[in-house]
């Protein structure tokens, strides 16, 4: 009984950190995209800071993953 | 392992051998798909990040590039009118806007617009230095990217784009300055 409710709090933190990650990728994924975009329509002015905040969302995903995940 | 971590602790588990083959129990199967998912996501976030700074690297010099003229023209200047290390003047795109050509070597041949970017004095090759100088205030441009090496110019010399017939006649197509 205790090992199942063990599995379960543990599942459900997995579930936080998933969904977070997730979250977390697809604001990524959007970065890209508006960079693409500044690229095609060749405004550089956004390229750098979407990069940026891409790579600090990558390195929260990281540092969840080490941390918790691992 | 750290108190937060959401890996379980199996230091009470028996040792049997068959653990090492099953070390998952049926519980924790949807624990180790959702570890095994954030870790493919987590790669894949590096991936999009790394992916932005290539674009964003790329993105910076190519878009700082101006395209100043892509008229083509034949020049008066034959390959064959120069020898290795020699320069000869042309004016392109205009009769105003004097330009320099450099052969460096048997293949490579560079061409430049002659007004230096400080204060558009006309800037001297020095093949053996591998710059072209500029006298009046002692700037210098690298001779094979058109590059500031020194002095008070802040943008690089426009760059020439040549084409070079089988016959040795010098075709000018287009003129592109890098935007500091």
């Amino acid at each position: 009984m205790k090992a199942q409710a063990d599995t379960h709090n543990r599942t459900q933190r997995l579930n936080y950190v998933l969904a977070v990650i997730v979250g977390l990728s697809a604001i990524q994924m959007w970065m890209m995209t508006l960079s693409l975009r500044a690229y095609m329509a060749g405004d550089p002015t956004y390229l750098w800071v979407t990069a940026i905040i891409s790579m600090l969302l990558c390195a929260v995903n990281i540092l969840l993953w080490f941390f918790l995940v691992h | 392992m750290s108190a937060g971590s959401i890996r379980p602790d199996r230091s009470d588990a028996p040792a049997e051998s068959w653990r090492e083959a099953f070390p998952i129990d049926v519980a924790e199967e949807r624990v180790e798909n959702r570890r095994q998912f954030i870790k493919t996501m987590v790669a894949a976030s590096t991936v999009l990040a790394c992916g932005q700074v290539v674009l964003a690297t790329a993105g910076q010099r190519e878009l700082r590039t101006v395209v100043l003229s892509d008229a083509r023209m034949l020049i008066d200047v034959q390959l064959s009118d120069l020898k290795i290390g020699e320069a000869a003047i042309f004016h392109y795109p205009d009769k105003h806007s004097p330009c320099i050509i450099v052969r460096l070597s048997e293949n490579e041949t560079c061409a430049y617009s002659q007004k230096c970017t400080h204060l558009a004095c006309p800037v001297v090759p020095n093949v053996a230095e591998g710059r072209l100088d500029c006298p009046c205030h002692h700037g210098a441009f690298d001779i094979r990217s058109g590059e500031v090496l020194y002095g008070p110019p802040k943008t690089a010399l426009p760059r020439v784009d040549l084409e070079i017939s089988a016959s040795g006649m010098i075709y000018v197509v287009g003129m592109k300055q890098v935007q500091s």
